[in-house]
C-alpha cells in the first residue's frame, strides 16, 4: 500500500511543471516597477544633464565675455596715445603692438588708419600686412564704418579663403583727426581646437560661430569635425563687441559622471534580478507548498491505509462467521470507534461446546493498541479452550483470572459469559464487570442478572458467580461492550437505560440482523468515540438430539 | 477536541502521606488521558497513597475505571473520596464495589 501510495505522490509532484499564475504575477508586476523606476531614472538623469549643460554653457558664454576687454584695453590705448597727439606719435602705437604681434602673441597684425581716409591703406602695419588690405573697398569701408559706429570695440570675420582671420577694430574721438587700431588674429585653417583636458569644459564639445547663427561659413572654432552638434545640445548667444557670438554645446559623455549616467540601466538590472529573484522564491515557496500538500495527502492516505489494515487485524481476531447451529439465529456487528491509529480490545465469540450447548461471549479488553488485541485474542482463544473442556461460565473466569494480570499485563478485561442449553433453554451467566447481557422477548426486555465480579486481571485469584435463567424459545439474548451505550454527558446508567428503551422498541424484529441492525443505528450517532461490538443470539428452536 | 461543557478539571494536592487529586468535570475517552497524565505526575513525585476526591464528577465512565485500575495496579493505595451516586452505580455494575476503596 505504501509502494503503491508513494508512486502516486511522486507522480503528483512530478505533474506541477508550468509555473504557478503568482509567480508570473509577480514577475510581472516586478518587471513593470522596474521599467518605471527605470525610465523615472532615465528622466531624471535626462532632466539633469539638461540642467548642467545649461550651466556649462553659462559658464563658458561668461568666460567668452571676459575676454573682451583683454582685446580691448591695448588697442584701445594704442590708439587713443596716437588720435592724442593727432597722428603725431605713432612709435608709441608701434612700441605697444609690438609685442602683441610677436611670435607667440595673439595677433598677426596691428595697423592704424585714419578713418576719414579708409582707401589710403593703413599709415602704419606692425607684424605682417593685414588681411584687411587685399578686400575690396566696401569691405575697408565698412569695417573702419563700423569701428567710428561701435560703442567700443568692433569685431569683423575675414573668413574665406584658406587664411581665415578675426579683425577688431577700435577708435576714440580724443583727437582732431580720427585713427583707428586694427589688429587681426589668425584661425585655425580648418578652424578646430580643442579644449584643454584639464579645463572646466573638458569633455564637452562646442562650436562657436560669430554671429547668431549656427552656419558653416561663420564657425570661427569648433572640436569637432562635424560643428552642427547633435543629440543633446544647448547654445547661447553672446554679445561681443558690436557684434555676437553663438555659443554651441554638447557633452561628448556624461555631464553628471557614470554612476548617474548608468542609474536607469543599474536600476533595471537591479529590479529585473529582485523581481526574477522574487519570483523565483515565489515559485519555490509555492511549490513547497504544494510538496507539502501532496505529502500531507500521502499521509492522509497512508493513515487511512493503516487505519484499514488494522480494523482489518480486529476484525481477522473477531469470528469470521458465527457457527451455524440447529436452533440458533445469530447475528453480530462490530465498530470500530473514531479514535486514532488504534486497535481496540472489543470482541464477542459464539462458541459451539456441542451440538446442545453454545457459550455466548462479550469481552473489552482495557486501553488499545496492539497489546490490548492480542490480550483480547489470548482470552478468546482460552475461553474456547475451557468451554471445550465443559467448563461452566464461573469455572471460565476462576481460571481466566490466573491467565491475566493488570500489573504484568498493563490490561484488564471485563467478560460476560453465557452458556445457553439447546434443549430446555437454560442460560447460566457470569459476569466479570461486564455491562449486563439482555433477554429480548417479543413481550420485552430484561437483564440477565447475575452477582458481578471484578473484571479480569484486577484482582488475582478471585472468583465468580453464576445465575442461570430459563429462557422461552424466540428469545434473543443481546451482549455487547459497553461502546454501544457509553456517551459524552451522561452517566452510564443513562446510557444503559436508553439502550434498553431502543431495544425495547425494536424487539418486534422478525430477524436477529435487523434487531442488531436497528438498535446500532439508533446508538451509534455520529457522537460515537470507542469501539462497540454487540451479538445476537436468538432460541429459534428446541435442539432435538441430546448429548 | 473538547467542547465546552464536556471537559475536565484536574488539581493536585498533597495531604500527609497522600496525595489527593481532586477532579472535576466529566471522565471519558477524551479526557482519560489528563486525569492519566495527572497519576502519572503524582506517582513520579513518590506518592505512594493516592485520594480521588470525586465529589465534583459530573460523568464517569469505563474510561475512569480504566485509569483508576491501572493506577491501582502500580502498587499505588486508592481511596475514592465522596464518589457521586452514578460512580458508585459504574463501581457496582463493574464488579468493583469490594476492590475499590471507598470513603465519604
Amino acid at each position: 500500500v505504501a509502494e503503491i501510495d508513494d508512486s502516486r505522490a511522486s507522480s503528483r509532484l512530478a505533474g506541477r511543471r508550468l509555473p504557478h499564475g503568482t509567480s508570473i504575477a509577480v514577475l510581472l508586476v516586478g518587471a513593470a516597477l522596474t521599467v518605471s523606476l527605470a525610465v523615472v531614472a532615465a528622466s531624471a538623469h535626462d532632466d539633469n544633464e539638461d540642467r548642467l549643460l545649461g550651466q556649462r554653457v553659462s559658464e563658458a558664454a561668461a568666460v567668452l565675455t571676459a575676454s573682451l576687454p583683454s582685446i580691448e584695453t591695448p588697442v584701445a590705448s594704442a590708439v587713443a596715445v596716437v588720435e592724442v597727439t593727432d597722428g603725431a606719435d605713432q612709435d608709441s602705437f608701434r612700441r605697444l603692438m609690438q609685442p602683441l604681434v610677436e611670435q607667440g602673441g595673439p595677433y598677426v597684425s596691428a595697423s592704424l588708419w585714419r578713418v576719414d581716409r579708409p582707401l589710403d591703406g593703413p599709415e602704419l602695419v606692425v607684424g605682417t600686412e593685414p588681411k584687411l588690405v587685399s578686400q575690396p573697398d566696401a569691405v575697408v569701408r565698412e569695417v573702419l564704418g563700423r569701428a567710428v559706429a561701435a560703442d567700443g570695440l568692433s569685431v569683423t570675420g575675414l573668413l574665406d579663403g584658406p587664411d581665415p582671420r578675426l579683425g577688431y577694430a577700435y577708435t576714440t574721438a580724443a583727437g582732431s583727426i580720427r585713427y583707428a587700431a586694427y589688429v587681426e588674429q589668425v584661425l585655425a585653417p580648418d578652424r578646430r581646437s580643442a579644449p584643454d583636458p584639464d579645463s572646466p569644459f573638458a569633455g564637452l564639445d562646442f562650436a562657436i560661430y560669430l554671429g547668431r547663427r549656427a552656419v558653416e561659413p561663420a564657425l570661427l572654432s569648433a572640436s569637432v569635425d562635424d560643428p552642427i552638434l547633435s543629440g543633446r545640445r544647448a547654445d547661447e548667444v553672446v554679445p561681443f563687441g558690436d557684434t555676437s557670438l553663438l555659443l554651441v554645446m554638447s557633452p561628448s559623455g556624461d555631464l553628471g559622471g557614470r554612476t548617474m549616467a548608468a542609474l536607469p540601466w543599474l536600476v533595471a538590472l537591479v529590479g529585473g534580478i529582485t523581481t526574477i529573484g522574487a519570483a523565483l522564491l515565489v515559485e519555490r515557496l509555492l511549490r513547497r507548498r504544494d510538496q507539502a500538500q501532496a505529502l500531507s495527502d500521502e499521509n492522509a492516505s497512508l493513515y487511512a491505509a493503516q487505519r484499514s489494515l488494522l480494523q482489518r487485524l480486529q476484525r481477522s481476531l473477531l469470528p469470521n462467521r458465527l457457527p451455524e447451529v440447529e436452533g440458533l439465529e445469530s447475528a453480530a456487528t462490530y465498530l470500530p470507534g473514531a479514535a486514532g491509529l488504534d486497535i481496540g480490545g472489543d470482541w464477542y465469540d459464539v462458541i459451539d461446546v456441542d451440538a446442545r450447548h453454545v457459550l455466548v461471549v462479550a469481552g473489552d479488553v482495557s486501553g488499545r493498541g496492539i497489546p490490548a488485541a492480542s490480550l483480547m485474542a489470548t482470552l478468546r482463544s482460552s475461553i474456547r479452550a475451557f468451554a471445550s473442556e465443559g467448563r461452566q461460565p464461573a469455572e471460565i473466569f476462576d481460571r481466566l483470572t490466573r491467565l491475566v494480570d493488570i500489573e504484568r499485563d498493563g490490561h484488564f478485561a471485563t467478560v460476560v459469559c453465557a452458556a445457553l442449553d439447546l434443549v430446555t433453554g437454560d442460560v447460566t451467566v457470569a459476569n466479570a464487570g461486564h455491562p449486563s447481557p439482555l433477554l429480548v422477548t417479543p413481550k420485552g426486555v430484561s437483564l440477565l442478572e447475575v452477582p458481578v465480579g471484578p473484571p479480569i486481571g484486577v484482582v488475582a485469584k478471585a472468583t465468580y458467580e453464576q445465575s442461570a435463567v430459563r429462557i422461552e424459545v424466540g428469545t434473543t439474548l443481546l451482549v455487547f461492550t459497553d461502546g454501544l451505550f457509553e456517551r459524552r454527558g451522561e452517566t452510564v446508567d443513562e446510557g444503559f437505560d436508553r439502550l434498553r428503551s431502543t431495544v425495547h422498541s425494536e424487539r418486534g424484529s422478525s430477524a436477529v440482523g435487523a434487531l442488531i441492525e436497528a438498535v446500532v443505528a439508533e446508538q451509534i450517532g455520529h457522537t460515537q468515540h470507542d469501539d462497540a461490538a454487540i451479538l445476537g443470539v436468538r432460541w429459534t428452536s428446541p435442539a432435538t438430539t441430546s448429548a | 477536541m473538547d467542547e465546552p461543557g464536556h471537559d475536565l478539571g484536574v488539581s493536585t494536592t498533597v495531604e500527609d502521606d497522600a496525595t489527593v487529586i481532586a477532579v472535576w468535570g466529566e471522565i471519558d475517552l477524551d479526557t482519560a488521558p489528563r486525569l492519566r497524565d495527572a497519576v502519572d505526575d503524582a506517582i513520579a513525585n513518590g506518592s505512594t497513597r493516592l485520594v480521588f476526591d470525586l465529589s465534583r464528577v459530573d460523568f464517569m465512565d469505563s474510561s475512569g475505571i480504566s485509569v483508576i485500575l491501572e493506577t491501582r495496579s502500580s502498587g499505588t493505595d486508592i481511596v475514592l473520596r465522596n464518589p457521586p451516586h452514578s460512580v458508585l452505580r459504574l463501581i457496582e455494575a463493574t464488579g468493583l464495589t469490594d476492590v475499590l476503596q471507598v470513603e465519604p
